[in-house]
């Protein structure tokens, strides 16, 4: 009997989430739903700076803003250049074989993802530091842009 | 007296074409590359610049002068007038302030108010329909016409941002490394750029 109350009540909550959830939805692809995005998910300073659109980096991720998701590697090298671009920007650490970006973690099997380190709606992080604490931040800057 | 006219119209016109002259050989060769660097604390932009297309490392070796860029090509009065302005200030700061203490690394940050746009769409005159460009260029080049006129407007270098000079970034740190791990080893690249730079200088 017991169990049974218990599991009614788990499937109460359970309805009562998804109808919550729906109803967030609902609120968010409504009327304000951009500038409530949008303070939701600030986009990083430079990006803000040159006044970047959610459909810049979004696109093709149809029109509903809120299932807008993160996005792969050759998204960013649409306007940062390729890997090796980008590599080639931090090429005076390749002396300490400390580039981030011509790092041999990153190799055909493994891919790093610029999401890794470079997040575009919350703070960035070095992901370097999490296996080389002592030395990361030595080689370069704390947080990452 | 009609001698009197003509010797002083003759007088004009020699005159005249002295000071065309004299002020077309002083605008041109003050805004040679080999000149700036002799004032301008600048041998990793210049450096870097050799790298770059519009230093000369292209197929067509065509080279745009320091001038091209950094200077408003919007009309020759406001040319002149930023000419003026910036030599004044910059052979000030280079005789009265120790330029070694300049921190290049932050100004690259103000890159919008010392690239001019004007200079850039002289050649690059087709910047927003090029069809060799990518769609993404396109695009955002649509986006830098839609803020030209809003107080949110862009600049080519806000988006291009070592444009003209291909690795600034890295030449920036081999001169003055940003972390001190790197000095000992910037320090020996230092010294064989500036030995390239200067020996082809003369």
């Amino acid at each position: 009997m017991k169990k049974k109350i218990l599991l009614i009540i788990g499937a109460l909550f359970f309805i009562y989430l998804l109808t919550y959830s729906n109803t967030q939805i609902k609120i968010l692809t409504s009327g304000n739903e951009l500038i409530e995005l949008k303070e939701k998910y600030p986009i990083k300073s430079y990006h803000e700076k040159i006044s970047l659109e959610c459909k810049h980096c979004h696109e093709g991720q149809g029109n509903e803003h809120i299932k807008f998701t993160y996005v792969e590697n050759e998204k960013c090298y649409e306007c940062h250049g390729d890997k090796r671009k980008i590599a080639n920007r931090l090429s005076y650490m390749n002396v300490l074989i400390s580039n981030p970006h011509d790092s041999i973690h990153n190799t055909d099997n493994k891919q790093i993802q610029c999401n890794d380190c470079h997040h575009s709606h919350e703070p960035s992080e070095n992901s370097c530091a999490e296996c080389h604490p002592s030395r990361a931040f030595q080689w370069m800057k704390e947080f990452t842009e | 007296m009609k001698k009197i006219i003509l010797t002083i119209i003759g007088l004009a016109i020699f005159l005249s074409l002295i000071f065309s002259y004299t002020s077309y050989e002083i605008v041109t060769k003050t805004s040679t590359a080999k000149y700036c660097i002799s004032c301008h604390e600048m041998a990793p932009m210049r450096a870097a610049y050799d790298q770059d297309v519009h230093g000369g490392n292209g197929k067509s070796g065509i080279k745009a002068s320091c001038v091209s860029c950094h200077l408003p090509h919007d009309n020759i009065v406001n040319y002149l007038l930023k000419k003026a302005q910036k030599g004044i200030k910059e052979s000030a700061m280079h005789y009265f302030t120790d330029t070694n203490k300049i921190n290049w690394h932050k100004k690259r940050k103000l890159r919008d108010t010392y690239v001019y746009d004007s200079g850039c769409i002289v050649c690059h005159t087709n910047y927003d329909k090029n069809s060799k460009y990518t769609s993404k260029a396109l695009q955002m080049h649509e986006h830098y016409k839609k803020l030209l006129n809003t107080n949110k407007k862009l600049t080519c270098a806000s988006c291009h941002v070592e444009v003209g000079h291909t690795g600034l970034n890295n030449m920036l740190n081999i001169y003055n490394p940003v972390h001190k791990i790197y000095e000992r080893d910037m320090l020996r690249k230092k010294e064989k750029i500036n030995q390239k730079l200067f020996t082809s200088e003369k």
